[in-house]
């Protein structure tokens, strides 16, 4: 059964919303009628952000590659090599979703309707800053949760990474209990609204050697010319 | 012989890539590659056989990732010393005296603060606990290899020189823009590390030879150290999920001749090298000779971003004297409660009003100043990359600064006295600071140039027995206060030119002493300083917001030819805001508009276009002569990595208002357009940002752009390609999922025989796909769309 949370604290680490702009993380000097159009948006988007989350934790099958979903027993098989090495030392998993709402996602467009270009390239940095504190948050939740019953998590992995087909969204989605918060799935697998995640972290038992075995995202993500600055489009640093 | 003595006699051959082989013998993803040390010592010691059979002269330790903060994410933190120990006895068994064993330090994976918040004496207690390993099992050198961060290097140099006699090499590593992870450049890099006794200086990784090869000319051009260039075998490409290098060893060995007559010593390979590789660099290095016409050391301080050259004949550069709360009672409370947020702020406007270094000053009364030292270099470092100064006389402040200042500090000041000079001109040598001599030594004051010139002397000679040249210092001119000292005040000026003449070192002088007691201090300040840096003053140690001084200095710089062709005072001088009236004189309106749409000021913008139509300018010189232009040198300074895409998109606004202020001034005229481009998000998918980007730079760019929005099927697509004539077609997606859709598109308009272009792009669009569904042209960011919808329509 899935846990909802909506009392995530909403945080906007400046310097992330600078990364997601195409900052690198060496820069000095911003203009500062950038910065100050920053500040503004970052407080006018404040209010607007509601952000929220589910998780489910569930047993994990590694020999199969499946997780088992209580109480209606049903398992969600996980496809794909690199997903499945990632997970080969769980015995838990947590399936989850988080969101910010689609509150902004009006003005982002308004913005760049009228004119406002910088604006809205501000404020949809922002609400990818907003969900990924979002997920960090829920990552922390969980951690602490597995920390008590003696197990070490390992990286948090999303669909579209690597070889993990984004066709398991709806399955996620449901089974991780999205559709409580308002997340939705489209024909094409994408997530409703915009700034929205799911994904799955895995569980390991404490003091095995292969205790936070990290499979790099940078290596397995197909984006190109991404803006995190210890990625090279792949070449991990 | 040692290593350093085989050194000096010619190219040294490193070995290949530890982590390749191993993968190549079946190392996963996800296990510990230095755990093999103990659990299969005999497959890396056959590596390190086959790379000594191939030729290398060194062999590099399996244990690049033996901190126990690498060791600890595989839970083997414990097991710390074994694994480098046995790295080290493994290496030396199998190089039986043939080869020299290189300890190999990697990376913590830790960032310490601005980006991280591991504290450098973590670090550097990390690093240390290898090095005793090392040491203990009889490694022959240190080589702390494929760094990204100074300060983490300068912990690592630091915990080398500290617990070993052993040589060691510092190798970083650099990204396409020539910096590392957290800024720093190769001049800087250098500069430090040679300051702080790295042997042997140099880069790793970074791509292949062709990226490493601008790299080593400009540690070259600094560094007097022998050289160290160990690149990948070309760039990393991604297939099917791994990182594949493919440059093959003749290419790769093709590349020892540049690499060799830029300077370097030591070759060897990086990622994706093997001992063929090695063995084919070792044939074509046999045929050369390594470069003996070296740079001679020169002045310079650094920061963590940037390196200044202090030098007789160079231009003087000014120091920033504001952190300092001699007569300054808020910044003094400031120091005192802790907070520093006076600090930081006096450290960002000061770099901002054009100070190239900052002098650090905390000598309050009564608190524990070496914690105070240590708290304000590391809040200002963070803040901003240049130089710092560190103002104190105390010892142990003074070696707290140092040993936290990510870069080459400026110690202000050493004096001529006895006991000055045995207890801190040894702190100097150790952290390779550059030396602040002040010509004091406890006696009379110094009134005659001449005086000031012997006690000069004595420092000089005093920094020569403990080991630091003439190039790491500056002599300070000893300022005197007109109002007191009248007849003394010129002295300065005159030790200056004997200082520049006589010693051959530059001088630096806090000029505004000169005017305590007397009005307009501003005026003699300035005044002193153009007579000052007339008679060879080099650093200057003022107040840089003093719009006097800074306008003097400026214009000195003009005047004694430094600042080639006025171009830094036209540009400080603009930047300063004149008047519109001023401005109005100087610039024509089109230059001004120019201006203003580079800085993204759309109002300015749009109120110039006005401008510039009462004049009489008609909208296509406005057009060409201003807005495109203006937009030229946004893009311009975003492939130069000057700009980011936010202020490119401020410009675009400003271009936006422009245009929109133009149409409403002269409705009659037509505005060109290039071409209509039809942009769309295609079917399924709901990302539309990148493409809102692209069409925001092309609308403001000249074309006439037909958005429609995202969730677009091909049907659609194609009635608005037919409906506006559209001579591109611009497609995006950000979804594996949604990618498909855009075959769907060309495969319908070429069904149509539709004689339009298609351009397509995306977070997961590569060249490979567009040429697979057979795009016309693929654009990996917004500027290169707009090159290419440019070309696509000139072509």
């Amino acid at each position: 059964m899935y846990q909802v949370l909506v009392d995530i604290p909403v945080h906007i680490p400046v310097r992330e919303v600078y990364r997601y702009m195409g900052y690198p993380a060496s820069y000095q000097t911003i203009p500062p009628a950038l910065n100050s159009m920053v500040e503004e948006e970052i407080a006018a988007a404040l209010p607007l952000i509601l952000p929220k989350a589910t998780y489910a934790t569930c047993e994990y099958d590694a020999e199969n590659h499946r997780a088992i979903i209580l109480p209606a027993v049903k398992t969600l098989p996980l496809e794909g090599a690199i997903i499945q090495n990632h997970l080969h030392a769980c015995k838990k998993v947590t399936l989850f979703t988080c969101t910010i709402s689609a509150t902004i996602e009006p003005i982002i467009d308004a913005h760049f309707k009228n004119g406002e270009f910088t604006r809205a390239m501000i404020l949809d940095a922002i609400g990818s800053t907003a969900v990924e504190y979002a997920a960090d948050t829920l990552n922390q939740y969980v951690h602490a949760a597995a920390y008590r019953q003696n197990y070490r998590l390992i990286t948090r992995f999303s669909p579209g990474y690597g070889d993990w087909d984004l066709s398991i969204q709806h399955d996620l989605v449901e089974a991780a209990g999205g559709l409580a918060i308002g997340i939705q799935v489209t024909e094409s697998e994408l997530l409703i609204p915009r700034k929205s995640v799911s994904g799955v972290i895995g569980w390991i038992p404490a003091g095995t050697v292969q205790e936070k075995v990290q499979t790099s995202p940078c290596l397995i993500c197909k984006v190109h010319n991404c803006n995190n600055p210890i990625c090279k489009g792949g070449q991990i640093l | 012989m040692s290593f350093l003595a085989a050194l000096e006699e010619g190219i040294i051959i490193f070995d290949g890539a530890m982590g390749t082989m191993l993968q190549k013998s079946g190392l996963r993803a996800g296990e510990c590659p230095e755990l093999l040390n103990l659990t299969n010592p005999d497959l890396i010691a056959n590596i390190h056989r086959e790379y000594i059979a191939a030729g290398a002269q060194v062999v590099t330790t399996n244990t690049f990732g033996g901190s126990s903060a690498k060791l600890k994410t595989y839970g083997l933190e414990n097991k710390g010393y074994d694994i480098n120990y046995q790295g080290v006895t493994i290496a030396k068994s199998a190089a039986a005296g043939k080869a020299y064993v290189a300890a190999s330090l990697g990376p913590t994976g830790k960032l310490m603060p601005p980006m991280g918040d591991m504290h450098f004496d973590e670090v550097y207690k990390i690093f240390q606990a290898q090095v005793l390993a090392f040491k203990a099992a009889g490694a022959d050198l240190v080589i702390i290899e494929t760094m990204v961060d100074l300060q983490e290097t300068r912990a690592a140099l630091l915990a080398v020189k500290e617990n070993s006699p052993l040589p060691v090499i510092c190798s970083v590593t650099f990204d396409e823009r020539m910096r590392t992870l957290t800024g720093s450049d190769p001049i800087t890099v250098a500069t430090v590390l040679e300051g702080l006794g790295a042997d042997v200086i140099g880069a790793n990784c970074s791509g292949g030879p062709t990226q490493l090869l601008p790299v080593i000319e400009q540690i070259a051009a600094v560094c007097a150290k022998p050289i160290i260039v160990q690149p990948n075998a070309g760039l990393p490409e991604l297939i099917d999920g791994e990182t594949v290098f493919r440059l093959s060893p003749d290419v790769f060995a093709s590349y020892a001749p540049p690499l060799v007559a830029a300077g370097a010593r030591c070759l060897g390979g990086c990622c994706g090298t093997t001992p063929i590789h090695i063995s084919a660099l070792r044939q074509e290095a046999d045929k050369l000779s390594p470069i003996s016409d070296r740079p001679t050391t020169v002045t310079s301080i650094a920061g963590r971003t940037n390196t200044l050259f202090i030098g007789t004949t160079l231009s003087p550069v000014i120091v920033g004297e504001r952190i300092n709360p001699t007569g300054r009672a808020k910044l003094a409370e400031d120091i005192r409660s802790g907070q520093m947020e006076l600090v930081r702020q006096e450290a960002v406007s000061q770099v901002q009003s054009g100070a190239d270094a900052l002098d650090i000053n905390v000598g309050v009364p009564g608190i524990n100043e070496a914690a105070a030292m240590q708290q304000a270099i590391s809040l200002v470092q963070a803040q901003v990359g240049v130089p710092l100064v560190i103002d104190t006389t105390n010892p142990e402040a003074l070696e707290t600064g140092l040993r936290y200042f990510c870069g080459k500090a400026l110690i202000n000041s050493i004096n001529a006295e006895d006991t000055a000079l045995s207890q801190l001109l040894p702190i100097a040598k150790k952290y390779g600071a550059t030396i602040l001599a002040l010509p004091l030594d406890g006696s009379d004051l110094p009134l005659k140039a001449e005086d000031r010139y012997t006690l000069a002397e004595k420092i000089l000679k005093a920094a020569a027995m403990a080991g630091i040249d003439k190039h790491s210092i500056i002599v300070d001119g000893l300022c005197l206060t007109a109002g007191a000292q009248q007849e003394y005040a010129f002295e300065s000026v005159k030790a200056i030119q004997m200082f520049a003449t006589k010693l051959g070192v530059p001088a630096a002088l806090g000029v505004s002493n000169v005017s305590f007691g007397l009005p307009r201090r501003d005026i003699l300040n300035s005044t002193f300083l153009a007579m000052t840096i007339a008679a060879g003053l080099k650093v200057a140690i003022i107040n840089p917001h003093d719009p006097r001084m800074k306008e003097t200095f400026l214009a000195a710089k003009v005047l004694m030819n430094y600042d080639q062709g006025s171009k830094n005072y036209i540009s400080h001088i603009k930047a300063d805001a004149p008047s519109p009236l001023e401005e109005a004189e100087t610039l024509t309106v089109l230059q001004r508009l120019r201006h203003k749409v580079v800085q993204g000021e759309k109002t300015a913008a749009a109120g110039l276009v006005i401008e510039a139509v009462s004049q009489q300018i008609n909208s296509l010189a406005i057009i060409n002569e201003a807005l495109i232009p203006a937009m030229e040198d946004i893009g311009t300074a975003y492939f130069k990595g000057e700009a980011y895409l936010p202020q490119v998109m401020m410009a675009a606004e400003a271009v936006r208002a422009a245009f929109q202020s133009l149409k409403k001034a002269l409705p009659d005229q037509d505005i060109p357009q290039f071409g209509t481009i039809i942009l769309a998000t295609v079917k399924g998918d709901i990302h539309d940002l990148g493409k809102n980007i692209v069409g925001a730079l092309l609308e403001n760019n000249g074309f006439k752009v037909v958005d429609l929005g995202k969730d677009v099927s091909a049907e659609t697509i194609v009635a608005a390609a037919i409906e506006h004539k559209a001579d591109i077609v611009g497609l995006s997606a950000l979804m594996t999922t949604t990618m498909p859709e855009m075959a769907e598109v060309i495969k319908l308009m070429r069904a149509r025989d539709l004689p339009v272009k298609v351009m397509i792009g995306g977070a997961v669009v590569t060249q490979e796909y567009a040429d697979l569904i057979k795009a016309d042209v693929y654009a990996k960011d917004a500027l290169d769309a707009l090159a290419k919808a440019k070309q696509l329509v000139f072509r």
